[in-house]
């Protein structure tokens, strides 16, 4: 470890510390106020503590991958939580327009990923689905502009059924691996 | 148009004002400038949370702070100056 990552190690210990005296003041706050500005507030230091944690261990671990994905994963929760505090900036009007964009395009990046997975990496049934929980994302995306533009929740019920129904299929067609592996055993 | 006051600001000002002094209703509207049939929904909600009490003198009422409330009152006033700052509050 050079002189370099041990100072920027230093400087962030130090802004997760201060984070999590800041997250556990506001919490003890909102538990007795109930003020949902607090809440809002309060959830926007956690997302940035979270994401300063994944921050800080991205420049620790030596695999690659885990560094990348950490890296990812702490400007995501930050983007999160500048979204809830945008909320209280921006008008009604100006609501309806921007925020929409914001918020699909993170599905829409999801979908992209996600369909670049299924075409790299992905085998057998669980290619179909990561392929139907893929497409929900791009759905879902849509679907949130469609709902902001259009004012029909249509698109976005469908997305959701969509993907909450391939995490379900997902999830029970992996169980089921891992259910059948034991009976061949047996 | 004024921005509508945030019922967090309008907690504030009541612990505020009655940090300094326990206060009857009518005073304590006046100060934080809200209709008393509001602010009895607010105190009711503070006295729940035994933040305020409510003590019956004659026919007067008069609030006062608890010690629970004094606490509370010193917590939002470390936090308030970043709640400024990200226009939560004024």
């Amino acid at each position: 470890m050079n002189l370099y990552m041990l100072l920027l190690l230093i400087v962030e210990s130090i802004s997760i510390a201060a984070f999590t005296y800041l997250s556990i003041l506001f919490i003890r706050v909102y538990r007795r106020i109930k003020s949902e500005s607090i809440l809002f507030y309060t959830i926007f230091i956690l997302l940035l503590l979270l994401g300063q944690l994944c921050g800080i261990l991205s420049t620790v671990v030596s695999n690659a991958r885990i560094a990348a994905t950490l890296y990812v994963a702490s400007s995501s929760l930050a983007a999160a939580g500048f979204m809830i505090m945008l909320f209280s900036s921006f008008s009604s009007n100006e609501l309806y327009i921007v925020i929409p964009i914001f918020i699909a395009s993170p599905d829409i990046l999801a979908g992209i990923l996600s369909t670049v997975f299924v075409i790299e990496s992905v085998r057998g049934r669980t290619r179909y689905f990561i392929s139907i929980l893929s497409a929900s994302y791009y759905i879902r995306g849509i679907g949130t502009l469609l709902t902001a533009f259009q004012g029909s929740l249509l698109a976005l019920l469908i997305s959701e059924t969509i993907r909450a129904s391939a995490v379900v299929l997902l999830a029970l067609h992996h169980t089921a691996q891992v259910l059948a592996y034991g009976e061949e055993k047996r | 148009m004024a921005k509508k006051r945030d019922r967090l600001e309008i907690i504030f000002e009541i612990l505020d004002a009655l940090s300094k002094e326990p206060l009857n209703p009518t005073k304590l509207a006046t100060l934080v400038n809200m209709p008393y049939d509001r602010l009895k929904k607010l105190l009711e909600e503070l006295i729940e949370k035994g933040m305020v009490q409510c003590e019956e003198q004659g026919k007067a009422k008069i609030f006062r702070l608890t010690s629970q409330g004094f606490k509370i009152h010193e917590e939002l006033k470390k936090v308030r100056k970043i709640l400024q700052d990200y226009g939560i509050l004024k």
